[in-house]
This record gives C-alpha cells, structure tokens and sequence, in this order.
C-alpha cells in the first residue's frame, strides 16, 4: 500500500495499443529514413562527380564569375549533410523506440524520443527556411520585373 | 509484487521522456500553424496565379482552344501540391494538441490517440516516398528506353 501511495495513481505507460503504435510508426520512419539516405548518397557521389565539370564549365563560359561555382557547390554538400543528419535522427527514432518498446528498455525509450524531437525540430527548421527563401525570391522576382517594367 | 500486477509493461512515460515529448508537442504546435498559415498562402497564390495566366492568354482564346484549360490546370496542380502539404499538418496539430493535453491531464487515452496521430503522420509521408520514388524510377526507366530508340534511331 505504501508502495503504491508513492508512485502516482495514473502513470501515462505505453501500454499494449500505443506499444503497438509506436512499432508501426518506427516501420514507416524506418523506411523514410532509409530512403533518404540512399538518395542523399547518390546525389552525394553524382555531385561529387560532376562539380568538377561543371565548376570548369562554368570558369571557361564566365571567367568573372568562377568563385560563385565552388560557393554554390559548398552550400548544396551543407545542405546534403544537414539532410543526412535529418536522416539519421529520424532511424534514430525508429530503431531506439522500437528496441525500447520490444525489450522494454527504459533508457533505449528515451532516447528515440529524444531523436524524434531533434528530427521534428530541424526538419521543421528547414522545412520554413526553404519556405522563406522561395517567399524572399518570389518577392525579389516580383520586385525586379516591376522596376524593369517602370524603367522601360 | 503488487506493483508488478500493476504495471502490466514495465515502460513508463518517465519525467525525461514526458519533457521530450512535450517539448515536441510545443514545437511541432508552432510548427503546424506556420504550415497552415503557408499552405493558406499557397492556396491563394494557386487560385490567383491561375487567374493570372488565364487572363495572360485570353487573348490568344481565339488561337488558342486551351488557353482557358491550361490556367485552370496551373491552378489545380498548385492546390494540389498545397493538399499534399495540408493533409499531414493536421496530423503534426492534433498530435501535438493530444499529446500537450494528455501529459497535462495525465490522460492514457489521449496520448494513444496522438501516438496514433503520429503514426498517420509517418505512414502518409512513407507513402508519398513511395509514390515519389516510383514516379522517378519510371522517369529514369523511361528516359534510358528514349536513349535507346534514340541511339537506335541515330544508327539507322
């Protein structure tokens, strides 16, 4: 009795329905986070391949405007790396919840929801920056055919 | 002994995992307004953008018996892109509203149900993956079946 006067009368618990939730949605995220990965490989080693043409192509049409190559080539492999790590908290998940669940293995548990919120977090951090930029470069867009239009 | 017959699954939503997910909650909560508030500006702009291009064209409506046609399917193709966008915010929200709600009133109920949420959220992206996928490999099929005719066609 004084056992359970200590531990609080409603404890939330994954019990049997959301245990079951939760290894299903470690399937689904399991296999996006796969899928993912395998793509940012192959456009990891197509970039790689190609840069090289293509910074030189770019140096040999405008030689002016060579340094922009390289730049633009950095940002798409940050980009590709801050996807890989979206990647990997989202199997991260998957696979620390499911283990947790199966083994009952508190800590293991814990950590899977830890990576599901950094994966929430950065996915959705990303998500509105894109957003944002392609808002920004619509507006500038707009912006600049209008003054063009005044001008002429 | 008792407490065993108790808690028939040993794992609990201790206080480290009650603050992960509410921390999550809170922020796929912001999250999701942000999304709705895009996917209504994304709408606007589809319907909009239609209208533009088909008062771009009408001119050529004479010349032109699709004109009419291809500025209502600019529209339906962004609201349909703006669809696939909404569909799993509302997940992302009631999972979010749920969970804060069940962590706060300790309520066994609600968090299945935004776990449920949740899962319908994965699932639906995993679909989508698949269909994406599956569109580029029969791109990528068809493109090399092109090549082919085409260097078939070159050697003829």
């Amino acid at each position: 009795m004084d056992q359970q006067t200590e531990q609080p009368l409603f404890e939330l618990q994954v019990d049997y329905d959301s245990g079951n939730t939760i290894k299903e949605m470690s399937k689904w995220a399991r296999f996006i986070s796969i899928t993912y990965m395998v793509i940012m490989g192959l456009l990891l080693i197509a970039m790689i391949f190609a840069s090289t043409a293509a910074i030189e192509f770019v140096s040999n049409l405008r030689p002016e405007i060579a340094g922009l190559g390289a730049i633009a080539f950095g940002i798409i492999i940050l980009a590709v790396g801050v996807f890989i790590f979206i990647a990997i908290q989202l199997y991260r998940f998957a696979d620390m919840t499911r283990q947790g669940v199966e083994r009952q293995d508190q800590e293991l548990f814990n950590s899977g929801l830890k990576s599901l919120k950094t994966y929430l977090m950065v996915s959705g951090i990303v998500g509105m920056l894109s957003l944002a930029l392609n808002i920004l470069v619509t507006i500038l867009k707009a912006t600049g055919s209008a003054l063009l239009e005044t001008t002429y | 002994m008792d407490q065993q017959s108790v808690n028939l699954f040993d794992l609990q939503l201790d206080p480290q995992a009650l603050s992960a997910l509410n921390e999550t909650a809170r922020w796929n909560k912001f999250m999701s307004i942000v999304w709705f508030v895009f996917c209504g500006l994304m709408a606007a702009g589809a319907i909009f953008f239609g209208a533009y291009i088909g008062t771009e064209l009408s001119g050529d409506a004479t010349t032109n018996p699709f004109a009419g046609a291809s500025a209502a399917f600019v529209s339906l193709f962004y609201l349909f892109i703006t669809a696939i966008q909404f569909i799993p915010t509302i997940f992302r929200y009631k999972f979010s509203v749920k969970m804060i709600r069940a962590i706060r009133n300790t309520d066994q109920l609600l968090l299945n149900e935004s776990l449920n949420q949740l899962r319908n959220y994965s699932k639906y992206w995993g679909i989508v993956t698949i269909i994406v996928v599956s569109l580029y490999a029969i791109g990528f099929i068809f493109l090399i079946f092109g090549l082919l005719i085409g260097m078939a066609a070159g050697g003829l």
